[in-house]
């Protein structure tokens, strides 16, 4: 168990900066996804982590002792990589062995039995042992690459976007596997993810990250209803925000949030309601343009003056592709974004 | 009805059965005998150096006529060659040896020549795949180095080994056998290299290896197909030089390949079929190492470690 702190970390590649400043506490035991898109910067900050990458400038510490100059194989942490990178030329058993075999003192053969045993069970691949790793299925591969990593029972895990490669069905499988294991072990799990579902749904913390910076660090519900800045805001949730430029919005802003700049008004698809457009709530009138029947709600596509809007909506009103129809804002729920700055104003 | 149309089928299939056949019977002929023709080319001389292993003097290369098979066998070819019945042939030109030290020398300068281009080539193909050692330029480098024929420098390396005690040496041979099939090492086991995914090296560091661990316990295992692929062909070709051995050997290295071109004598010219049965015998060894790694060299060329 370890409590990771990451002060002004930087990695550049040449002129390329990969990470810039990270500062970053990921408490003990706790689940922490580090979410972005591809090229934010996500991947160097794990491999630093890991020691596979060493920083430019920062430290990295673990339960306050400096790590930077120390090696990979000595920091105890376990990666799990996006592409399992198991060892196909060994059979299961010699995979999950691997970490305690190239330990120093290496266990003894009972030793390593049992705890290749033990972590078969809780990874699932107790049947399979002796199978050659080539020959598995990416999903008993996964489960392989996860149980390798576990073996050793690193105070840090690290995962790189592990089931980004399963089928919908198993990745729903493992994560589920993946909480309960942590539950269990109650190790401090780290977890790069670009799929705002994955990292909602699983995290204790999102760190959000783009261009190298990290945009902002919190609990799901705080990434999700308070969003720093417009990436964010924009980045997290499954059908996108909508922003307005804010005098299209005919609804009285807080005082401090105009104060003579221009802002735009954010608000997500599950605020705003479909009504009649000659209903008192209409704020706006709106067409639909395209309507996406999601089963147990519909995301309905309108246009106000060339301004596209998402709407959720429940099935039973379910509009026609032309209809005019009113468009109510769930007032309490409105977010405002400096338009120069893109943060949030409060 | 529905029984009807059974027989109507198996009329209309018959007929469209015979309307095609004459072009298919063609094409099927064609292609057997361009099959016939290409096995044939490569086949006869093949057939023909069998043959003549077995064939006694007097049918080896008599004038106005042609054995094309021995009407007498006899093994007297092979005996000869590996010295089992010297004293049977007091024609034998006067050499005092049989054939076996020069195959000795050929596996011994082959074999370690062939070790230590694998020695240094691998270590210098992983450097370059996975760490870009030496730069962009380093793997064009090391490919001029067979950029021009080796005749061109062969002179100037005789000087040099003979200076340098090298010359007519095993040991001079080694070291030209693993320079001239090094470049061959490292730009065929850098492509397999690079088919290893990164990860694999980084997951055995993570968990504890060291960069030399990682490669002999994750990347090399991964990559043992190339790496036979690579030893056969590197042999291969140590294994049937003639030009360097020529030039470079005479009595104490004279390899199998330089004693097979020296044998005839004054008596028969060309000795065709003890060159025959030389050539039998130098087949073996890439034979039986080719068959003992067939195994790798299947298998080792396609990687299930990721998902691309």
């Amino acid at each position: 168990m370890a409590e990771i702190r990451l002060e002004q970390l930087t990695k550049d590649f040449g002129s390329l900066v990969a990470v810039r400043d990270l500062q970053l506490t990921v408490p003990d035991g706790s689940f922490t996804a580090l979410l972005g898109p591809s090229g934010c910067g996500k991947t160097t900050t794990m491999n630093m982590i890991s020691g596979l990458e060493r920083p430019t400038t920062g430290e990295i510490y673990f339960d306050d002792r400096a790590m930077s100059r120390v090696d990979p194989g000595r920091r105890n942490v376990g990666f799990v990589f996006q592409n399992y990178a198991i060892f196909t030329h060994m059979r299961v058993y010699d995979n999950l062995a691997f970490g305690l075999r190239v330990r120093k003192p290496r266990p003894d053969k009972a030793e390593t039995d049992r705890e290749v045993q033990r972590v078969a069970e809780i990874v699932g691949v107790a049947g399979i042992l002796e199978r050659k790793a080539g020959r598995l299925s990416v999903n008993d591969m996964q489960k392989v690459a996860l149980g390798r990593s576990m073996i050793v029972s690193p105070a840090i895990f690290l995962l790189d976007e592990p089931f980004s490669n399963l089928d919908a069905a198993f990745r729903a499988y493992m994560r589920a596997e993946l909480k309960r294991i942590q539950s269990e072990v109650g190790q401090t799990m780290v977890y790069v993810t670009h799929d705002q579902v994955e990292a909602m749904s699983m995290a204790d913390q999102i760190a959000v990250m783009n261009l190298g910076v990290l945009q902002q660090f919190g609990t799901p519900q705080e990434i999700y209803n308070s969003p720093t800045n417009r990436f964010v805001a924009g980045f997290v949730g499954s059908t996108q925000m909508n922003f307005l430029p804010a005098q299209e919005v005919p609804i009285e802003l807080p005082a401090q949030a105009r104060n003579g700049r221009s802002v735009t008004v954010g608000v997500r698809p599950e605020n705003l309601s479909l009504v009649a457009p000659d209903s008192a709530d209409a704020t706006l009138k709106a067409k639909v343009n395209l309507v996406e029947p999601l089963g147990a709600k519909d995301v309905v596509h309108v246009t106000i003056d060339h301004q596209d809007l998402r709407v959720i909506a429940t099935p039973g009103l379910r509009p026609r592709i032309g209809d005019q129809v009113g468009i109510a804002f769930d007032r309490q729920r409105l977010l405002v974004f400096d338009d120069e700055t893109g943060e949030a104003v409060r | 009805m529905a029984t009807v149309p059974a027989t109507a089928r198996v009329t209309a299939g018959s007929a469209a059965v015979v309307r095609r056949s004459p072009l298919r019977l063609l094409k099927r002929i064609a292609r057997w005998l361009a099959i016939l023709l290409m096995a044939g080319t490569f086949g006869f001389p093949l057939y023909w150096t069998v043959t003549m292993s077995f064939k006694p003097q007097d049918e080896w290369n008599p004038p106005g006529k042609i054995f094309w098979f021995p009407h007498q066998p006899t093994v007297s070819n092979f005996t000869d060659i590996l010295g089992i019945a010297h004293a049977s042939n007091i024609f034998f030109s006067g050499r005092s040896r049989s054939a076996l030290t020069p195959i000795y020398h050929s596996l011994i300068a082959a074999g370690s020549g062939t070790a230590l281009a694998l020695l240094v080539g691998v270590f210098a193909a992983y450097g370059i795949a996975r760490f870009r050692a030496g730069g962009r330029l380093l793997p064009f480098q090391i490919l001029q180095l067979r950029m021009f024929p080796p005749i061109a420098i062969i002179i100037p390396l005789l000087f040099m080994w003979v200076y340098l005690g090298l010359w007519d040496t095993l040991q001079g041979l080694i070291i030209l056998y693993a320079a001239v099939t090094f470049p061959f090492v490292v730009w065929l086991m850098r492509s397999f290299f690079q088919e290893v995914p990164r990860e694999i090296s980084e997951a055995a560091i993570v968990d504890g290896c060291t960069h030399w661990g990682a490669f002999f316990k994750a990347v090399l295992p991964q990559a043992k197909g190339g790496l036979a692929a690579t030893a056969l062909f590197v042999f291969i070709l140590n294994w049937s030089d003639f030009l360097i051995a020529l030039v470079m050997s005479q009595d104490h290295s004279q390899t199998a390949p330089v004693y097979l071109q020296a044998l005839q004598s004054g008596s028969s010219g060309q000795e065709y079929g003890k060159q025959a049965a030389l050539a039998m015998i130098l087949i073996m060894p890439p034979a039986i190492f080719g068959l003992s790694i067939q195994r790798y060299l299947v298998r080792g060329l396609t990687f299930g470690a990721i998902k691309r």
